[in-house]
């Protein structure tokens, strides 16, 4: 070997050495080898001891502490449960109510009343035809504050419900035939007059019960109310009342005779003072359910899935109601089981 | 011919001496196999600090979850299934490929989540490992298309063990960046868990519009979200805070046909 080969073989040889010290050093750098404050296996097994011996305390602390908390009372025993606080479902309760209360609207159209008859003087003057026709009481309901009562599986409910507010019209159709036998005599004659009022503001107290019952999914809130019947009183407007006196006065004169016999505003006046009766539907008022429940289909890598699911009973204590669910999962032929305990 | 021979024996030996090199520059037996322990750790803080909040809250003489609030109870077992079902896992990280396929949660303190599955080099089939991904369920939310609780599954540590091929020859540093590395990408990737508890936002009414009595349809909305998370008792308990708006009408549904 010569002198020359040997010169460049140890230059090689320490360039070689310098990279791969080089080399070492931005590797450990990279990795943080040897930062000054990395742990030891030795440091971290101590903190996990005292991180164990802390957690054992904590552990038995609270199991200590958790069970003196009287909102989990009654708690079902079952992987999924639910409690919506009464104070909750009171609050969703009293403005469903108050809510749903509000949007009723009564409605009567084409009430009718005909009387026919024969204006007799000695001889038939003539025949009439009166027809009043409501043609539209609309009132509106408005509900007071609920008074609710949480036992059982029952929340015994109690509310005024107020005939708050509405309008009525009529019209008053009055036809008279007049025979024509010589003399003065009144002839045909046909009033058509409109006559409008105002309803009469009326309180109905109503209690019935809301019955919570558990389905697959939810806790259902079904009203369970009495028939109601509200009567409609209308009070006649008095320009309107006073508007078709006059049309009617205007006519008197040798009519004056078969308007008296006949008393059209009488006759109106005992049509409205008799009022309207109107049922309300309460048993189509719909079971509405609480916001929060069990989910049966889950998406699992994008399929939806329905889950086995067993609702235990509702249990409904000072501070809430209670939904247990035992629910597994099934993905294919491999269905979970564990936590549906068996039937 | 001897020549090459001692050709061969020369790279074989630099070869060797690389490798060595490389293995004993991530080498140090003072700080080597950290990353179980690191794992455990991790666990353990979580869980001890959700215990300490949880124990300081309770001994304030405040209720476990918000009084007002809905409170939706899991159990850690079906919580476990619920994330089996979405198993087995496979992503690709870098070099390597991780297929997840068990599960383990508890719900002491922390709502922690371990996942097991195996790492492979992609290039390199026979190189493979068993890794163990250490998280929580994180960030437990209303996913408002479904209506339904999901989570996030945070990865805080993994770790790789049971490493075969010539893998085994790399030092705990190296295996623990490996896992790093792993744990920082599969982290993003990890799916939503779902919980099969359903909030619904809104409680609705069906208009009645047959006789003399009409009820409008009518719909009250509900302002939802989870306001708090507790994992005790092997149970993970949810609380949703509901806030009724005022009703409003529903709006009629379109005339058939869309005509006017």
């Amino acid at each position: 070997m010569t002198r020359t080969r040997i010169l460049v073989a140890t230059a090689v040889v320490m360039i070689l050495a310098l990279v791969t010290v080089a080399g070492i050093a931005l590797y450990r750098r990279t990795l943080g080898l040897d930062r000054r404050d990395r742990e030891t296996p030795e440091m971290i097994s101590r903190q996990i001891v005292a991180l164990d011996t802390e957690r054992a305390a904590l552990r038995a602390k609270l199991e200590d502490l958790i069970v003196r908390d009287p909102r989990l009372t009654g708690m079902p025993d079952t992987p999924v449960r639910v409690a919506v606080p009464t104070t909750l479902a009171r609050d969703l309760v009293e403005r469903v109510i108050a809510g749903v209360a509000d949007q009723v609207t009564l409605e009567l159209r084409n009430i009718r009343v005909r009387r026919t008859g024969t204006v007799r003087r000695v001889v038939t003057l003539g025949t009439y035809d009166l027809t009043v026709t409501v043609d539209r009481v609309l009132a509106r309901l408005r509900a007071g504050t609920p008074r609710l009562t949480f036992g059982s599986n029952r929340v015994a409910v109690a509310l005024p419900l107020t005939l708050a507010s509405g309008t009525g019209r009529a019209t008053v159709d009055f036809r008279w035939d007049g025979r024509t036998i010589g003399g003065a005599v009144c002839g045909d004659m046909h009033i058509t007059q409109p006559v409008t009022g105002t309803v009469v503001p009326r309180t109905y107290p109503l209690s019935g019960a809301l019955e919570l019952t558990a389905t697959d999914a939810e806790i259902r809130v079904q009203p369970r109310l009495p028939r109601l019947r509200v009567h409609i009183d209308v009070n006649p407007a008095a320009e309107s009342w006073a508007a078709a006196q006059k049309i009617i006065d205007d006519k008197r004169g040798l009519c004056g005779f078969v308007l008296d016999r006949v008393d059209i505003m009488g006759v109106v006046d005992r049509l409205i003072e008799r009022g309207f009766d109107v049922r309300i539907p309460t048993e189509k008022v719909t079971a509405m359910a609480l916001p929060v429940g069990v989910e049966p289909t889950l998406l699992v890598r994008g399929e939806p899935v329905a889950l086995g699911i067993r609702v235990g009973d509702l249990t409904i204590t000072e501070h809430a109601i209670w939904l247990g669910a035992h629910v597994s999962v099934a993905i294919g032929d491999q269905a979970i089981t564990k936590t549906a305990p068996p039937d | 011919m001897a020549a090459r021979a001692v050709g061969r024996h020369r790279a074989g030996l630099l070869a060797a001496a690389l490798t060595g090199v490389v293995t004993l520059a991530g080498c140090d037996a003072g700080y080597d196999g950290g990353g179980g322990l690191r794992a455990q750790r991790v666990v353990l803080e979580r869980e001890v600090e959700g215990l300490r909040a949880m124990v300081q809250r309770l001994e304030r003489g405040e209720p476990m979850l918000p009084p007002n609030d809905v409170a939706v109870g899991v159990d850690e077992a079906l919580v476990r299934d619920l994330i089996v079902a979405q198993l087995p896992f496979e992503t690709d990280v870098d070099r390597f490929h991780v297929r997840l396929t068990g599960a383990d949660v508890q719900f002491r303190g922390s709502p922690t989540v371990q996942l097991r599955g195996r790492l492979q080099v992609r290039d390199q089939p026979d190189l493979t490992a068993a890794v163990t991904l250490f998280g929580a369920l994180d960030d437990v939310r209303i996913d408002h298309a479904s209506s339904t609780l999901e989570a996030t599954v945070a990865a805080d540590h993994l770790t790789i063990a049971e490493v075969t091929g010539v893998a085994q020859f790399l030092s705990g540093s190296t295996i623990d960046e490996v896992a790093r590395l792993v744990r920082i990408e599969i982290g993003a990737k990890l799916p939503t868990i779902r919980i099969p508890v359903k909030v619904q936002e809104a409680i609705a009414f069906p208009a009645v519009t047959d006789g003399p009595v009409r009820v409008d349809g009518a719909r009250m909305p509900l302002e939802v979200a989870v306001s708090q998370v507790v994992a005790a008792r092997g149970r993970l308990w949810v609380s949703v805070s509901v806030t009724p708006g005022a009703f409003a009408p529903l709006e009629a549904p379109p005339a058939a046909g869309g005509r006017r």
